[in-house]
């Protein structure tokens, strides 16, 4: 967080369009990444900028219990929830950059692009999002913890199991 | 599961302490599907490294949006609050500066106390305000003597109020010179119709409860009026009534029958269709349930079948408009409900049920109608009175 951003911050007090900007530029690309992945690319710009525009209006009452980062991402992620609540709209499939099964002989073959989508896809929403949030998305633990408003301990057990079916989706994949 | 099966993961991502750290690393060792395990989530991990990043798009228009400033309309700022306030020391300012000149809101005033129910005091000063509109109108036709009558009411109640405190002590029923005033130029306008049955000495009229302006029923009420009646009424009373409506109306008398034993008559007569409502409608006020009144008809149909009815038909008919303004208000309502209540709670199934029947009058109000009687058209209505 730059000085300015921060001093405004901790004088809570409305930071000023040039400080708003500041933080907007620092953390767009996250916020909007999240959005996407939640709502897709055609709602994702207009969430990050309600985002942003709450983020404005609410951004005196940030108490530094969380990094600047995670509270943006929990104000996206109460928006993305609000959006697919309101247009009943569903996640979108995540893309990966991974040969398809054709591409055999290499170590990895189990993992393959159209398996993951599928396997993460299969994942319940609770898994999919610490493991999005985890593994695309790099959040901590306790960012996580602090964006979804559970223990640190649960999105690890969370997580942990997540892993678990995703490996066992691909193994059983593969085995036909 | 076990805590070594939990531990790996956070072991992967480093979120152990190092005594965890130290455990899992021996038991990696020791145990080769565990070491298996932990290689599948370093090849997982790795897979959704290459999830494909979408094209971030729309961060300027997001700048640009927190750099502008909205701009509100005035009312909506502090314009509205300035005319909030002053609208409320207007009102107050009214109410408090004490009656010098018999001014409307003082005359209200003075109306009001004795009620002390300011609830109707509202709704009645907001009834006189449309009756004073009225009567305003068919002021040009008020006689010398009753102008002069109301003047000196007023001019008795601006005495008396210069002499009262701000909320005078009441006792007895107030004058109302509104009232006087409206029925003054009711009186002439009844004149004016050649109506019978005159109010009589205005300075005779009681100082009770007033008829409802709601019901059309604007005339005084003064003894000997046989339009007015009360249970006490004989059937001679409740035909004279009735031939003193027609006349008011200039109705044409087509019959005149006893029924019930002669306790009833019954009458059929013709009249206006311009007329024809107002009729219906003030024999209806005045035999209420010492008789009935038929729906109007042309006056070549004389059978009381539907399809002959002339349409408007009766005096109830609410206009369409009408109907779906309350519709609308009704459906607004119940956006505000679901806002608190779910679809199936008491309230919002209630407001549904009056939505349905709001629904079906609309729904019956738009069925093509019956053939409209022309103004200069003689229809037929048939009165039937039962008296003691």
């Amino acid at each position: 967080m730059s000085e300015p951003v921060k001093t405004a911050v901790r004088a809570e007090i409305e930071p000023t369009p040039l400080e708003m900007s500041a933080i907007v530029r620092e953390h767009y690309e996250v916020v909007y990444r999240f959005c996407a992945r939640r709502v897709g690319q055609d709602w994702a710009a207009d969430v990050a900028q309600e985002t942003f525009l709450t983020a404005q209006k609410a951004l005196k009452r940030f108490r530094f219990e969380s990094s600047l980062r995670s509270w943006l991402i929990g104000i996206a992620l109460n928006e993305c929830r609000s959006l697919i609540r309101k247009r009943k709209l569903f996640p979108p499939t995540i893309e990966f950059d991974l040969p398809d099964a054709s591409a055999s002989g290499r170590e990895n073959a189990w993992i393959d692009r159209t398996a993951l989508t599928k396997a993460l896809n299969a994942l319940s929403d609770e898994h999919r999002d610490v493991v999005v949030m985890h593994e695309i998305e790099g959040l901590s633990y306790d960012e996580i913890a602090a964006v979804i408003g559970i223990p640190s301990g649960t999105v690890k057990s969370r997580l942990h199991h997540a892993f678990i079916n995703l490996r066992k989706s691909l193994r059983d994949e593969v085995r036909g | 599961m076990t805590e070594r099966e939990l531990n790996l993961k956070a072991f992967l991502d480093g979120e152990l302490s190092e005594a965890e750290q130290l455990e899992v690393t021996e038991a990696l060792a020791a145990d080769e599907s565990a070491e298996r395990e932990l290689q599948d989530f370093r090849e997982l991990q790795a897979a959704f490294r290459t999830a494909v990043e979408p094209p971030v798009l729309g961060m300027e228009r997001t700048m640009l949006a927190l750099v502008e400033k909205k701009r509100t309309p005035w009312w909506n700022g502090v314009g509205l609050n300035v005319l909030k306030v002053a609208l409320a020391l207007g009102v107050a300012g009214l109410l408090l500066v004490p009656n010098q000149n018999g001014s409307l809101l003082s005359q209200l005033q003075t109306a009001a106390v004795p009620d002390t129910k300011s609830a109707e005091f509202t709704k009645s000063a907001t009834l006189e305000k449309s009756e004073t509109t009225a009567a305003a109108t068919a002021s040009t036709e008020v006689s010398s003597n009753a102008k002069a009558l109301a003047e000196s009411m007023l001019q008795r109640n601006s005495v008396e109020s210069k002499t009262a405190n701000k909320i005078p002590e009441i006792q007895g029923p107030p004058v109302d010179v509104n009232r006087l005033k409206m029925y003054a130029a009711e009186e002439a306008l009844a004149r004016t119709r050649g109506a019978t049955g005159a109010a009589g000495d205005m300075a005779a009229m009681p100082a009770g409860p007033l008829p409802s302006p709601m019901g059309g029923r604007l005339r005084p009420f003064a003894p000997g009026d046989p339009s007015e009646l009360d249970a006490s009424r004989t059937l001679d009373q409740l035909v004279l009534a009735v031939k003193s409506i027609a006349k008011q109306y200039r109705a044409t008398l087509v019959t005149e029958s006893a029924i019930s034993a002669g306790k009833g008559k019954s009458f059929v007569y013709s009249v206006l269709g311009a007329n024809a409502i107002p009729f219906i409608r003030q024999l209806r006020l005045s035999i209420g349930q010492f008789g009935s009144v038929s729906e109007p008809r042309p006056a070549g149909a004389q059978s009381a079948n539907p399809r002959n009815l002339a349409r408007p038909t009766t005096a109830d008919d609410i206009p369409l408009e009408d109907l779906e303004k309350e519709l609308q208000a009704l459906n607004e309502r119940r956006v505000v409900l679901l806002t608190e209540f779910y679809e199936d709670a008491k309230p919002v199934k209630e407001l549904d049920t009056q939505i349905d029947a709001i629904k079906k009058r609309i729904a019956d109000a738009k069925k093509p109608k019956e053939r409209e009687v022309a103004p200069n058209e003689k229809v037929v209505v048939q009165v039937s009175v039962m008296g003691t």
